[in-house]
């Protein structure tokens, strides 16, 4: 009974810590963020450069945007987010403050949840930011769907940004840094941006929840997976 | 009754690949000494404060600290460390003051306004406390990173080339320091090619080269030139 109390207790403290550290991390990062603005601006110019670019490239055929406007959307962001990594990455990397952090770190997975929730917020900036030009550029109403959207967008940003930050912290201990993160996150992402182009499209089409369930149980899954399995290796990914 | 042993270290080794950086390390070191680590560049000496330091794993031998093991029980002995390097850990989009408050959260300090206030004094940065790092100049980023090193009251401090880019009245802030908290029985451990300072601030002297501590002795009675000598013995 005692015993029980006591890892209860200690569970509780460590938790209480973790939470703190997140946060302290969180908040860090959004701090240099807004007063900076790097990662968000090379990430919503460059999501709109790729919308613009597709705009051109399809032209005026309202069938065939209909067909490509989720891949676009979703390969947008998908290069947005190894931007933003890159970016997040370098911040760290800049006076070896990523060397201060673990040192201060109780549990090291809390930096990985931090960094995610950071990129993660990023890229829902982003979203908020290019959806609405998309919207006008290819005459088609996201708002219609807006709340089957969302709970798609959440998964796919959410498996975006947990494969992206696992990949940005082992590239960042390799030498060409730049290069291994598209080289490692990009493969990695397929099954993920694969279901969220087909969800997303077949949502534009006016189909429902339930035909997408499967797109988003794979989602889900994919999300699940890649975070439990992070949290288990992240400690030695962010070792020498 | 003897002083508690604050480092132990047994049969380190450390490989990168096909390089040994670390080639079977022993090292004891009593709580409230200093102990200054000279060698060659390549000896492996921040081989040797990262592997203390938690921020790598050994990859054969003991490392304990305070009685904690390193590599098991890193989370323990994290809080205990404060570490100083030529790079400063410190965000430069952040003011001095933000700095020192993440870090300060991160170690979940107690009054954090007060202490921040006191580091910033010991290291004559009160004026620039709400400036951005970014905008300081090399001693002064050196002596905010001193303050971040202080900040969570450390029992062991790592100082890796400490001295690396910091003017004169820097130099003298740091030894100031690390005389202070010497006194305050903290134990220290610095590598440094500074054979003169080093001499000057600790107790004890171990010479690394290529991989092994080589001599460990006390410093007490040994002059500059002695040292030279001493020093040319092992590792030339």
């Amino acid at each position: 009974m005692c015993k029980d109390s006591n890892s209860f207790i200690v569970l509780m403290s460590s938790s209480k810590i973790f939470l703190q550290q997140v946060l302290a991390l969180l908040a860090k990062d959004l701090k240099t963020e807004w007063r900076t603005r790097e990662i968000f601006t090379s990430m919503f110019v460059f999501a709109v450069l790729v919308v613009v670019v597709f705009n051109f490239a399809i032209g005026a055929d309202t069938e065939l945007i209909r067909q490509v406007v989720s891949g676009v959307v979703w390969v947008a962001l998908l290069f947005a987010t190894v931007l933003g990594l890159q970016r997040a990455a370098q911040m760290e990397t800049d006076e070896d403050s990523l060397q201060g952090v673990l040192l201060a770190l109780h549990d090291r997975s809390a930096l990985f949840v931090a960094k995610m929730l950071a990129q993660m917020l990023y890229l829902l900036m982003v979203v908020i930011c290019t959806l609405p030009l998309c919207g006008i550029w290819f005459r088609i109403d996201f708002i219609a769907r807006i709340g089957e959207l969302c709970l798609t967008f959440a998964l796919g940003m959410l498996g975006l940004s947990i494969i992206g930050t696992l990949f940005a912290m082992i590239a960042l201990h390799t030498r060409a840094c730049e290069v291994m993160l598209p080289i490692l996150f990009l493969p990695i992402s397929i099954p993920l941006i694969i279901a969220a182009v087909y969800a997303t499209g077949q949502l534009i089409d006016g189909k429902s929840l339930k035909d997408i369930s499967d797109y988003l149980i794979l989602m889900g899954v994919f999300d699940a997976v890649f975070f439990s399995l992070t949290l288990i290796i992240f400690d030695s990914v962010v070792e020498d | 009754m003897s002083t508690p042993i604050m480092v132990h270290l047994e049969g380190v080794i450390k490989h990168f690949g096909t390089i040994t950086a670390l080639r079977g390390i022993d090292l004891d070191l009593k709580r409230g000494c200093c102990l200054g680590i000279f060698g060659p560049n390549g000896a492996g000496k921040t081989t040797l404060l990262r592997i203390l330091a938690t921020l790598a794993r050994p990859s054969a031998g003991t490392v304990c600290i305070a009685g904690y093991d390193a590599v098991r029980e890193a989370e323990k002995v994290r809080p205990l460390l404060g570490v100083l390097s030529h790079r400063t850990f410190l965000y430069g989009h952040l003011t001095a003051y933000e700095n020192l408050q993440f870090y300060g959260r991160m170690f979940g300090l107690k009054q954090l306004t007060e202490r921040i206030a006191e580091v910033l004094q010991i290291v004559d940065l009160m004026t620039y406390a709400h400036q951005l790092v970014r905008t300081y100049s090399r001693g002064m980023q050196q002596r905010l990173a001193i303050a971040r090193t202080i900040l969570h009251y450390p029992k062991l401090l790592l100082l890796d080339e400490p001295y690396t880019g910091l003017d004169k009245h820097a130099i003298s802030r740091l030894q100031d320091l690390i005389l202070r908290l010497h006194s305050e029985s903290c134990t220290i451990i610095m590598s440094t090619h500074d054979l003169y300072r080093g001499l000057d601030l600790c107790d004890e002297i171990a010479i690394q080269c290529r991989g092994k501590i080589v001599y460990k002795g006390l410093s007490l009675g040994l002059d500059v030139q002695g040292f030279e000598q001493l020093y040319s013995t092992y590792v030339e």
